[in-house]
């Protein structure tokens, strides 16, 4: 069995642990053992990076060494997350002098950073490990062609590794396990754009504007729900339909494996669907097996 | 200074002799990250795809062009360099290869060495340096989890990781910041 530590970040836990409940349910159905990174810091994402980068290489490299310390490599389910972890191994990796220096800050912790370690986001879980041939082998109760619309996240889909080769702009995993599952995917504009939600700290106005663009735009294409695989992502499209007058007619916006369990027989309440801000109702009402 | 607007456009302003730092572009180039940036055609390929572009006047090409042109203190003092959503379109569609988003941080990273840091930022800063963590813990969500069946949540070593910070230079940076508030 795969194992992976599952680094959670600062929203996942606090604002949406109902993802990392499903994250987990859903791997382990599917044999991959996921654990917790205990005592994990924040990653920092773009804010600290914004203002002192030797501090955002500090915080990553921490991350990064506690995880090879633990002997696994790392699974994060937000994009914000899984980007930064990804961009700062990567700047670490290339450039000997910068390593040394954080391994130097992370000496005092009794840590060390050695490159070993492999970070990997949800969607490259789906695409490198289980395989798409197994999903598919893997669901029983099929939805019954429920339209939806995947919510990518800018950072999972750039590899950072190879950026510059325009391919990680037309990923099409979370496309592909809806289909998989038995819904129909929904192409939209600006399908690939970001959700605004890491402007907030700079502009709260700016942001809504640019999430609630996107809401709009599904909505134009005929979905009847967004599935997303980040924390960021998905509390930023709920929290755009809750201002103004957008009451009446709200899209439900659930978390991909939330999405994907129910098919794969795992109970509703226990993936937490019911405590979702904005109610999957009509999607589940979509699964052909006895509710 | 006083004539741009608060996002930073020039508008039809002229460029005088004395806002100009000829060099800065190759400060820019010099820290790591802000390589790229000598690259740059000014082709607008990043303007095109910028998705904040789409909803504001917010014009990635035209944030290169200034420092290119070495708008030194313009660029590091308006908001021009705080609203790139850091999704990475553009380093991506960049057929220069001049990652626009790795030379805003660098620009970022400078703005907030000199105390100009956008507020939001700093104060994710802090939380970081309080708490480890920028999502504080409360009795609610411990309840929400217990009832999801997931562990409680638990705090990181925060004396050892603000050491680390420390040494890092964040707190130096914060204090700059919260410095110029104070005098502004």
């Amino acid at each position: 069995m795969k194992a992976y530590v599952l680094f959670r970040g600062c929203s996942t836990p606090v604002r949406l642990p109902t993802y990392e409940i499903a994250t987990n349910l859903v791997l382990e159905k599917l044999g991959i053992n996921v654990e917790p990174l205990k005592n994990a810091n924040c990653c920092g994402a773009l804010y600290i990076e914004a203002q002192d980068e030797k501090a955002f290489l500090a915080l990553n490299g921490r991350i990064l060494a506690m995880a090879e310390k633990e002997g696994k490599d790392i699974l994060a389910i937000c994009a914000p997350c899984a980007g930064s972890l990804k961009h700062a191994k990567k700047l670490l990796d290339r450039r000997k002098t910068v390593r040394a220096e954080v391994n130097t800050l992370l000496a005092e912790d009794g840590l060390e950073y050695t490159k070993k370690v492999k970070v990997k986001h949800l969607l490259d879980i789906f695409e490198e490990d289980i395989g798409l041939y197994k999903l598919r082998t893997a669901i029983t109760n099929s939805y019954q062609g429920i339209r939806l619309a995947a919510h990518y996240g800018c950072y999972t889909t750039r590899s950072f590794e190879n950026l510059h080769t325009g391919s990680d702009e037309i990923s099409t995993t979370i496309d592909d396990v809806i289909r998989i599952a038995g819904g129909v995917p929904v192409d939209y504009p600006r399908k690939m754009d970001c959700c605004g939600a890491p402007l907030s700290a700079m502009d709260e106005k700016l942001a809504g504007k640019v999430g609630l663009d996107k809401v709009r735009n599904v909505k134009d294409s005929g979905a009847e729900g967004i599935v997303t695989a980040c924390s960021y992502c998905d509390i930023q499209l709920s929290q755009v339909q809750f201002g103004g007058r957008w009451e009446k007619s709200r899209i439900p916006v659930l978390t991909l494996p939330q999405f994907l369990g129910p098919a794969l027989g795992i109970d509703e309440e226990d993936l937490g669907l019911h405590l979702n801000r904005t109610s999957p109702s009509r999607i589940l009402g979509s699964l052909t097996g006895v509710r | 200074m006083e004539q741009t607007d608060k996002k930073g456009y020039r508008g039809d302003f002229p460029v005088r002799d004395e806002d100009v730092t000829s060099s800065f572009k190759y400060e820019v180039a010099d820290w790591v990250g802000g390589e790229g940036l000598l690259r740059c055609l000014k082709c607008g390929a990043c303007s095109g795809g910028c998705p904040v572009g789409s909803v504001i006047d917010y014009r990635p090409r035209k944030v290169l062009g200034n420092v290119l042109l070495g708008l030194k203190d313009e660029v590091l003092s308006s908001d021009q360099i705080w609203l790139c959503a850091a999704c990475f379109t553009c380093e991506e569609r960049c057929v220069q290869q001049v990652n626009f988003t790795d030379v805003v941080t660098v620009l970022r990273n400078m703005a907030s060495r000199e105390g100009n840091a956008a507020p939001g930022y700093i104060k994710m800063a802090e939380m970081v340096m309080e708490n480890g963590r920028v999502t504080a813990r409360t009795g609610l969500v411990d309840k929400m989890r217990e009832k999801l069946g997931l562990p409680p949540l638990q705090d990181p070593d925060v004396e050892q990781l603000r050491a680390i910070m420390r040494a890092a230079g964040l707190n130096d940076v914060i204090a700059a910041n919260k410095k110029g508030a104070v005098s502004k």
